[in-house]
């Protein structure tokens, strides 16, 4: 695989792919395999597993066993827990919650561009949620998008600040006292908003800002001579990202136009004769942010930091102080001559001439947010008041040489031109007193312009530019803008109340009756009396709040979100589409489909026999067990059981054996969750599953199933001391191991299912990566019924398996003539590796049940563990996994380290390698069978096609799967068994 | 043959991608490749004939339906089927259909590989030119 370099290296056996591997993963991926198996691992394996990092509610990591192969949906081999309770967190940029909104809802990125939720693309946009426990607003990916058709109504509810959000009456808003469905928010709450409106989205020209002429000549002005073929190698690096042409419409232009603005500000091209480099100043975080756009456009970064002393004459006196400076540096000659190339200042900014880019007037309004936001950012002055109530005007200035004084008025007449387009006025450019100084190349003055200081001008700037990577300067402009709205609508709202009373009072109105009437929250009874003999048209203010008192009132955290009174909560009739997005934050937890179709899993008992004695009677035990277990296409099983037997079969599972003379008293605490898995719903599992499941148990199917009488191998005896405590104590002792599932059951309970969520996306437009990652929130109906389904088909399998038991038991005992107890045939245990459980694991210092999904992965819980039965709780649960028919198998136990690392998982067999067509191609059945006979491995197979199919060059060598786990650490090995007998389904 | 596999697609399973000129002939086609798996065709005599009717919301959904209930048939009632009639509704959303084939015997039947599920994986049925095509990966 050509990414394995990209991964990072853990340890020989375990590597990580990092979240910025794909959009939309919200945790990383680990592998377990050796550099070999990772070469020759299937890339769907890396595109599934990395797909999993993205569901909703996914915790720590996305893992793919040694044996993964490419599965439907998660990869087979594949692990992932989920957090099973549901808490949405508000991901809206407006703050609110936007599941089911109406389609001209507005959804802002952290940029501040906004589309209507009905527009937008989750594969491509980003969005501002609101991080409860940092309480911090952070950008973050939808996962799914749903569109469904609501007819009924649809409530219109308005804040105090005037934001307005049209919801289904069902759908939680963030409010102060949390999440609230929106027909129970009332109009003494408060719901979370933001202050950063933003600027429309709007398709850019197709205007080229780069292009080769333009190239050509900026490296000619730079200094950049073909010697060295130093220009061939900038264009080779540019074009080796799709760079030597760039129009506006590019999609990386948001990042290259907030790049260029922050180095027009406080970033630098300086001029040197080689190793060109771009540099850039302000804060750590802040810095992060434009290292990540960097990266986004192409090029690497890396920041430094550094102690300096400053000191400078001024005007009243010298002033000196000792500050920690933060720099990001790209050394990249090629990102120098691009950005040069687009218009920034090459070299010292105070002593050139320079003006902006011409063609940032034709590009769309949000482009040139960007551009600006980003500047501001780095030279605009942050957001404040002069007495606790009016603004500051926010300004910024351009320092030049005297002799270039008039390029610097060009240059802020440049800006002003630029803020007007997108409505904002500003100061004429003045000189800026006491900021005179002289220097080594002459004397330099310094000019100013500010965003003119009336309230509404300032709130279309603070709430549509504003600031782009200064973290803080962006939260005191939201906060800002939400104070100047809240402000605005009280003097509007004292206004009309203003206005009113002197209607009323004109009309002959006692000035009691007018008080108590139209005295509110915005206006006092006093200011109401006053008003009625007030000749002014507009209203004085009496300011209730400061901005300092106001921030700390309803800021929530440190967010720059605003908790904005509810002013008026208003039904209407809907009929037409309605939006949800899910949030890839801690959020939504679900259950995927196409993962546990059938707890398809491994059972192993063992005997007293020696392989002496059992060989020469190989033949006529696996002809035997051929007839007692049916295996094959449309085999019914002997067991016949009535409907409510096959409810409590789907309920109790291996405890139903053991009551009804099917199972040994023994059995049920040997198979994983003693027998039978909590939660199963047989009301919940349809009709066909039920007639297609019934007969069908004790029988083994086919595909990769099989039955096998095996030894252990003298060889591969590791630990015997382990060993002994499953009761096998010889070399060449023969064990019997059952690799099934639910047949046919399961199957139809997956595929009942995959309708019904595959229905229910069609219905909402949900969007998912993966057809077969379909899937419903865990607290949901569709979820919990699933859930309650799997269960069933997970003891069901059990069932299958014990009932298989059963007849190897009664198969031993008649070739051997003495009973199975006498035989010692007792299970050592039975697990699943195709299943999802809530199970209680410690992570992150605490511990916490998760929804565990394995699918082609075992349980592996390490000693201790209270759900290990009591005679291997010492030592750890057994892990069973099963190789080709020709390779053979391992017993294994689980680990602390699984614990730590995997939510107790491990892998569970060793993964095709090659097609069935092509190992039907490769080698006839009836040949691998007089092969393997040679090697003593005597094979009964339904059909000669299918026992091709599972030759051992289709799978990966077995043994590296386990020697992987086992160095990981995830799993230890006790014994490998080697096949004599084998029935193959 | 109006079906051909696709060994590429899917290595523990198998996928098919099938042709024909009508949606009716489609759905035949599909039928036959997955009784295809299941057995070799040639040794099924045709002694029982099976109807089936079925309505869906729309096209695919009606083939993964149809699809399943043949898996359902070879489960619950052991039959196999050789040949299909298909008629299916213009709008595409319910369909006529008999099967002609007998119950499994295993000494009779040239047996290959059980079918246990149709996979949304690559699924779907799609107009290609005059005629129609549809991708099916099977669980097996």
């Amino acid at each position: 695989m050509a990414q394995i370099d990209s991964f990072k290296k853990l340890t020989d056996v375990s590597w990580e792919i990092p979240t910025s591997y794909k959009q939309g993963m919200l945790v990383p991926a680990r592998l377990y395999a050796t550099r070999k198996l990772l070469e020759g691992m299937d890339s769907g394996v890396i595109e599934q597993v990395t797909n999993v990092a993205c569901l909703p509610g996914i915790v720590r990591q996305a893992y793919a066993m040694a044996d993964a192969h490419w599965g439907y949906g998660f990869p087979i081999g594949g692990v992932a827990a989920f957090e099973p309770e549901t808490g949405v967190i508000s991901p809206g940029g407006i703050g609110f919650d936007i599941n089911c909104l109406h389609p001209d809802t507005r959804v802002s990125d952290a940029n501040g561009v906004w589309r209507k939720i009905s527009e937008v693309d989750i594969a491509e946009h980003g969005f501002v949620t609101f991080d409860a426990a940092r309480k911090v607003a952070i950008q973050t990916r939808a996962v799914a998008k749903q569109k469904r058709l609501e007819s009924g109504v649809i409530l219109k509810i308005r804040s105090q600040t005037g934001k307005t959000v049209l919801v289904t009456p069902d759908h939680p808003l963030l409010t102060k006292r949390g999440m609230v469905p929106a027909g129970k928010v009332s109009a003494d709450d408060y719901l979370l908003t933001s202050g950063a409106e933003g600027i429309p989205y709007a398709k850019p020209a197709s205007l080229d800002v780069i292009h080769a002429d333009l190239l050509a000549s900026t490296m000619e002005k730079m200094g950049i001579t073909d010697r060295g073929s130093a220009r061939a190698q900038v264009l080779d690096e540019l074009r080796a990202r799709g760079l030597e042409r760039i129009s506006l419409a590019d999609p990386r232009m948001a990042q290259v136009l907030k790049v260029l603005g922050f180095v027009f500000g406080d970033g630098s091209i300086p001029r040197v004769k080689r190793g060109q480099y771009v540099s850039f100043h302000g804060k750590k975080a802040d810095l992060s942010d434009i290292g990540a756009d960097l990266e986004t456009i192409g090029f690497a970064s890396h920041a430094f930091t550094r102690q300096r002393h400053h000191r400078t004459e001024t005007k009243y006196g010298p002033s000196a102080f000792d500050f920690e400076e933060y720099a990001l540096r790209a050394s990249s000659t090629a990102l120098a001559v691009l950005l040069v190339a687009l218009g920034a200042p090459y070299g010292e900014k105070a002593s050139q001439a320079y003006r902006l880019p011409p063609w940032l007037l034709a590009a769309e309004d949000w482009q040139k947010k960007l551009f600006l936001g980003a500047y501001f950012g780095a030279e605009m002055s942050r957001p404040t008041t002069t007495n606790g109530y009016d603004f500051q005007m926010p300004a910024f200035g351009v320092d030049k040489l005297v002799s270039l004084s008039q390029s610097a008025v060009e240059l802020l007449e440049d800006f002003r031109a630029l803020l007007l387009s997108l409505g904002v006025e500003t100061s004429k450019p003045a000189r800026v007193q006491g900021y005179d100084h002289g220097g080594v190349d002459g004397p330099s003055t310094g000019l100013r312009i500010g965003v003119l200081s009336n309230a509404e001008n300032l709130l279309n700037f603070f709430s549509r530019v504003g600031y782009l990577y200064n973290r803080e300067k962006q939260r005191l402009a939201s906060v800002a803008a939400c104070y100047l709205s809240y402000d605005q609508r009280i003097s509007d709202a004292r206004n009309e109340i203003r206005q009113r009373a002197v209607a009323i009072h004109s009309a002959g109105a006692r000035p009691k009756d007018i008080v108590e009437s139209l005295s509110s929250g915005a206006a006092g009874a006093s200011f109401t009396r006053h008003s009625i003999w007030a000749t002014s048209g507009s209203a004085r203010m009496w300011r209730s709040e400061k901005l300092e008192e106001f921030t700390s009132t309803f800021e929530a955290g440190a967010s720059g979100l605003v908790f904005d009174r509810v002013l008026s909560i208003e039904s209407i009739p809907y009929e037409g589409p309605v939006y949800d997005v899910t949030i890839g934050d801690p959020s939504h937890n679900f259950i995927a489909n196409g993962i546990i179709v059938s707890n398809c899993g491994m059972r192993l008992i063992r005997t007293n026999l020696q392989y002496a004695e059992v060989r020469p009677k190989v033949k006529e035990l696996v002809d035997l067990i051929f007839r007692l277990v049916p295996a094959g296409v449309g085999v019914k099983g002997f067991l016949r059981v009535s409907e409510p037997q096959f409810d409590e079969i789907m309920t109790y599972g291996v405890k139903w054996c053991a009551e009804n003379g099917h199972a040994w008293q023994d059995d049920p605490s040997h198979v994983e969750e003693g027998g039978f898995i909590k939660g199963a719903e047989p009301s919940k599992v349809s009709r066909q599953a039920r007639s297609r499941g019934i007969d069908q148990l004790g029988t083994l199917g086919s595909g990769n199933h099989y039955l096998e009488i095996q030894v252990v191998d003298p060889g591969r005896f590791f630990d015997p001391e382990l060993a002994r405590r499953f009761g096998i104590v010889h070399p060449d002792q023969v064990m019997v191991m059952v690799h099934c599932g639910s047949r046919g059951f399961g199957h139809q309970i997956g595929s009942d299912y995959l309708r019904v969520f595959d229905g229910a996306m069609k219905r909402y437009g949900l969007e998912v990566r993966d057809r077969e990652l379909a899937c419903a929130p865990f607290s949901s109906k569709e979820g919990k019924d699933y859930y309650g389904a799997m269960v069933c088909a997970a003891n069901m399998a059990f069932t299958n398996r014990q009932i298989i038991v059963q007849k190897v038991r009664e198969a031993f005992s008649s070739v051997f003539h003495k009973d199975a107890e006498s035989l010692d045939m007792h299970l050592i245990y039975d697990v699943c590796h195709n299943i999802a459980k809530v199970e209680r694991h410690s992570y992150e210092g605490k511990s916490r049940e998760v929804l565990v999904h394995r699918k082609g992965a075992t349980r592996s819980f390490g000693p201790g563990h209270p759900d290990i039965p009591a005679p291997y709780r010492e030592i750890g649960q057994p892990v069973i996994i099963g190789g080709s028919m020709e390779t053979g198998s391992y017993l294994l136990v689980g680990t602390e380290g699984a614990m730590r690392e995997t939510f107790g998982s491990t892998a569970h067999g060793s993964g095709r390698t090659m097609s069935r067509t092509a190992a039907k191609k490769a080698v006839r059945g009836a040949e691998l069978q007089r092969k393997m006979m040679d090697r003593g491995i005597y094979v009964k197979a339904a059909t000669m096609d299918g026992l091709a199919e599972e030759a051992g060059m289709a799978y990966k060598d077995i043994s590296e799967v386990v020697e992987t786990m086992d160095a990981a650490g995830i799993s230890k090995k006790v014994v490998a068994l080697r096949p004599v007998g084998n029935i193959k389904g | 043959m109006p079906y051909r596999f696709l060994p590429d697609v899917a290595l523990a399973d198998v996928a098919f991608e099938a042709r024909a000129d009508t949606v009716g002939g489609l759905f035949e086609a599909c039928a036959a490749a997955t009784s295809d798996i299941m057995v070799d065709l040639g040794t099924v005599e045709k002694r029982t004939t099976r109807r089936i009717s079925l309505t869906a919301p729309d096209l695919d959904r009606l083939l993964y339906d149809f699809l399943t209930e043949l898996i359902v048939i070879k489960d619950v009632d052991s039959l196999l089927f050789s040949e299909f009639e298909v008629e299916v509704s213009p709008e595409g959303t319910s369909l006529k259909a008999s099967a002609r084939g007998e119950a499994i015997d295993r000494e009779k039947h040239a047996l290959r590989n059980d079918v246990k599920a149709v996979t949304m994986h690559m699924f779907g049925a799609r107009r290609d030119g005059p005629g129609w095509v549809a991708t099916v990966v099977l669980d097996i």
